[in-house]
């Protein structure tokens, strides 16, 4: 067997690995808050990526300026999303919540193809389109890029989360929302944090990956699920298991299309994700919830 | 959640059967007739997710899969094979009956959002036979040539016969459904949807409850795709696919899951709306998602608990004014 | 043990717990227990809180699999067996904390828990064939009767979010007796209840019993299971402290030191008046 092959679609693998595994954070950090599934966050992925790439192609901005307008408009709307309509929940069941996601994601969908049009659009590499050879297989650089910011955010998530007050605090009140509330933290405003972390999060990857993938206004169903699915795998509301998750439903993909079909890729791999799944049903590294009687 | 099912139930569920048989002389234009068809086809495919979601609390995305696997089985036999629609029908039901019970024996013994998952993966994955088994399917550019019923020869493939099959056809189906519902198993069904433990613990297998439910919803979806298939002569993938079960969900949502009439307001936003919008062409998706999560919001419940709400209040009025009145 | 009957079980125990354990992680909450419940009887389990006892009622009832152990149920073993099982083989349970089913009025509650002693199946449902109308008319009627043996009778139609935390545990025993158990068990049945109401209670439990039904409950108010049990057994920290007639546990020291700690409250608990009302 080609050692190079081999290698090729490992990395391969894990860059669109990578990819599944930042949506897959931005699902964990709501559901860590909320316990519900948010449908919405493949669309909030390809919104960041749509957004920089528009103002690119209108105003030409440099990168430093594009990131971070496109990243706050991004975690704006996931704010105002939000602060409308799950705030003013009257019932704010998980159930809920995910259908109220669902309307998020139909919604953004569609402001963008109004707003942003219909067509493809793209972004330039960040550091040049020369791939870079690594022991008879090539990388393309931006997918370092996209490796980098994975493992930068996982270390910012586990900082904010783990040292800072607030952090604290939205795991306080994700393991107990009661409790929370008495010893003096603001449940609503946790929900709230973590919906905008989990939109300016996931913005920023949709940026990061527009040079490779290309982004249209319906890239982020694909996303969304394939990102929740990382997600599942590693265990819902683990963060470490979202980089898990996706790295492993990208190695499974890339290999599978390789060694099966690139027709059947998606049905092997989701299968073996059910099976994976089926005896594990936390997921990998999550924790069997326990009910009380 | 499920309001009990009673007379009044059966009775409004026969007035609409009457009104919708009427129709035809009503409205004689063809153009309401099909949507109407459209509305039954709908209501099958609406009420049986709501069914599942209301009595197993859990969102299910592969109802796309199943209404496409009753399609294409009863499409494809009938296309390729030659085999009359009245025999692909019971064919398609029992398949798609078999494959629901597979996928859902060990996905329902799990809690938690598993069952999004495993039926998001399955719908997935029944996606991508659609467009691969071209030899059957006819591939991405969807089957072509299928048949439609026909009784001793005479096809009932005009607006008006196609109508009073799908109305038959449904007719039976929603009757079946309302007696399972008010029935030792209905009863048992909403027990176990509101506390499981305690349903268990009284008697109730919740597993085999769950799995009923289950297969009887994609039956009933499967049905629902053998209408389709064979009176619009075309099926293509695209119909069945993660969006066509997202917005399903979304419509039991909408109307109010769990509530039997929901289901109805459901179906009847889903067949409508998009003739509504059609002059706004891309708003459609934009006023989908904004209704939802203001109906969402402003009717838990969806629009069929605010109906509710609507007549409790109108009983309310009508209580207080004969109390004044002096009548009992 | 060819037919699941256990060779060695004691002959009239209608329930038998051998050795079981249950851990949750680190935390144990029954350590290696072993007691039986006597055929007729009832019996009491009484304990400081955390003692184990709901676990101990989850673990008969199949609700929670055991670490370590098995129980028997009438001599045959049922540690594997689906808590739903159970129900069909005589067993019926009350919940601490509540499972009655909201959206259905307290008579459908009630009607529920004849589920495994009704007949009618999908079929006969699908078809509304008249014998299993004739059944739910039965049931429904059999149902009021058994909640007028409880006091309920005036309240049957009434939605259960209608009804007080006290009202609903006596729903939630009409429920348990509706399936005709063999043995019953209670988990603090007169929790939630205001002073008199607890006697009433006792009252009925004292009749179930006299029809031959077994009964085990869980009691924080002393008074009650001094009063109707045969026999009581004493959890602390999931591990038996004593077990025996009323008289015996109520002397032991062991006992007095787990609840009470004490020589001068002894006193209290001797004259049976010590009913800390946990909710």
């Amino acid at each position: 067997m080609d050692s190079g092959l081999l290698l090729q679609l490992a990395f391969g693998g894990i860059a669109t690995g990578a990819i599944y595994a930042l949506v897959a954070l931005g699902f964990n950090v709501v559901f860590k808050s909320t316990d519900a599934i948010n449908f919405a966050q493949g669309e909030w992925v390809m919104a960041g990526g749509m957004m920089a790439a528009w103002i690119h192609q209108q105003f030409a901005w440099p990168l430093l300026a594009l990131v971070p307008l496109a990243v706050v408009c991004v975690a704006v709307l996931g704010l105002v999303s939000e602060r409308l309509a799950v705030y003013p929940l009257s019932q704010p069941s998980p159930m809920s919540i995910t259908l109220v996601t669902i309307g998020f994601a139909i919604a953004t969908k569609a402001l963008v193809m109004l707003v942003l049009g219909k067509n493809p659009m793209s972004l330039p590499s960040f550091s040049g389109v020369e791939p870079i050879q690594i022991g008879g297989a090539s990388l393309q650089p931006q997918a370092l890029w996209i490796v980098g910011l994975l493992l930068a955010t996982m270390a910012g998530m586990h900082l904010f989360f783990e040292r800072t007050l607030l952090g604290r605090a939205m795991k306080a009140a994700a393991a107990d929302r009661e409790a929370a509330a008495l010893v003096g933290i603001n449940v609503p405003r946790t929900v709230m944090w973590s919906f905008v972390i989990a939109a300016g999060t996931g913005a920023l990857a949709g940026i990061i990956i527009t040079p490779i993938t290309l982004t249209s206004f319906n890239a982020g169903t694909v996303l969304g699920f394939k990102g929740f699915s990382a997600a599942m795998l590693g265990g819902l509301g683990n963060l470490p298991g979202a980089l898990v998750g996706g790295l492993l439903l990208g190695l499974l993909e890339s290999f599978s299309a390789a060694f099966i079909s690139s027709k059947y890729k998606d049905a092997v791999a989701f299968i073996v994700l059910l099976g994976l799944l089926f005896f594990r049903p936390s997921g990998l590294f999550g924790r069997a919830q326990v009910q009380k009687v | 959640m499920h309001a009990q099912i009673s007379a009044a139930t059966y009775r409004g569920l026969g007035i609409l059967w009457l009104l919708l048989v009427a129709l035809p002389w009503i409205m004689p234009n063809s153009y309401w007739l099909n949507l109407a068809t459209l509305w039954l086809t709908n209501l099958l495919l609406i009420a049986s997710l709501n069914l599942l979601m209301g009595y197993s609390g859990q969102i299910s995305l592969a109802h796309g899969a199943f209404f496409g696997i009753g399609a294409y089985v009863s499409g494809v036999l009938g296309a390729k094979y030659g085999i009359s629609p009245w025999i692909g029908l019971p064919v398609a039901l029992a398949f798609t009956g078999l494959v629901a019970f597979i996928v859902g024996w060990p996905t329902l013994r799990l809690r938690g959002h598993y069952l999004a998952m495993a039926t998001l993966g399955f719908n997935a994955i029944a996606s991508v036979l659609f467009v691969e088994l071209r030899d059957w399917t006819g591939g991405p550019n969807g089957l072509v040539n299928i048949p439609p019923y026909a009784i001793f020869g005479l096809k009932l493939d005009s607006d008006r016969a196609f109508y009073f099959l799908a109305l038959i056809a449904v007719g039976v189906a929603m009757l079946l459904l309302l007696n399972l519902l008010d029935s030792r198993t209905g009863r048992a069904l909403r027990a176990l949807s509101t506390a499981e433990v305690g349903a268990e613990c009284m008697g109730v297998n919740v597993h085999k409850y769950k799995i009923l439910v289950f297969v009887v919803s994609a039956m009933l979806a499967a049905l629902a795709g053998c209408l389709y298939a064979h009176h619009n002569a075309f099926v293509s993938p695209e119909s069945f696919d993660f969006m066509a079960s997202t917005m399903l969900v979304v419509m039991v949502a909408l109307g109010g899951t769990g509530h039997w009439w929901g289901a109805f307001i459901g179906a009847l936003i889903y067949t409508v709306l998009p003739e509504l919008l059609r002059s706004f062409g891309d708003l459609e998706l934009l006023v989908y998602g904004v209704s939802l999560v203001l109906v969402l919001l402003f009717f838990p419940r969806g629009l069929g608990g605010a109906l509710d709400l609507l007549r409790e209040r109108v009983l309310r009025l009508s209580t207080r004014r004969r109390a004044r009145k002096g009548t009992p | 043990m060819d037919d699941g009957i256990v060779e060695d079980s004691i002959a009239d125990a209608i329930i038998e717990v051998r050795g079981v354990s249950v851990s949750f992680g680190g935390l144990t909450a029954v350590a290696d227990l072993d007691f039986a419940v006597p055929r007729g009887a009832i019996k009491a389990v009484i304990g400081p809180n955390g003692a184990g006892k709901t676990t101990l009622f989850n673990v008969i009832s199949g609700v929670q699999a055991p670490s370590s152990g098995r129980v028997l149920l009438a001599g045959e073993d049922v540690t594997a067996t689906a808590a739903h099982e159970r129900v069909q083989r005589g067993l019926a349970r009350t919940f601490q904390n509540l499972q009655v089913f909201s959206g259905m009025s307290v008579l459908e509650n009630v009607v529920v828990g004849m589920h495994t002693r009704l007949k009618s199946g999908v079929f006969n449902a699908l078809l509304r064939l008249p014998s299993g109308r004739r059944e739910e008319v039965q049931a429904r009627d059999k149902a009021r009767a058994l909640l007028g043996r409880v006091g309920l009778a005036a309240k049957a139609d009434f939605p259960v979010s209608a009804l007080s935390f006290g009202d609903l545990k006596i729903v939630e025993i009409a429920r348990a007796l509706a399936s005709e158990p063999k043995v019953l068990l209670l988990d603090e049945p007169t929790a939630g209840l205001p002073a008199g109401e607890a006697g009433r209670v006792a009252e009925v439990i004292r009749a179930i019993n006299a029809e031959g039904v077994t009964v085990l409950l869980v009691e924080h108010n002393m008074r009650v299971v001094m009063a109707i049990s045969h026999d009581i057994l004493v959890l602390n920290f999931g591990r038996r402290i004593a077990e025996g007639e009323p008289a015996v546990v109520r002397a032991h020291p062991e006992v007095i030191a787990a609840y009470l700690g004490t020589d001068a409250d002894a006193q209290r608990m001797n004259d049976g008046a010590v009913g800390t009302a946990h909710v």
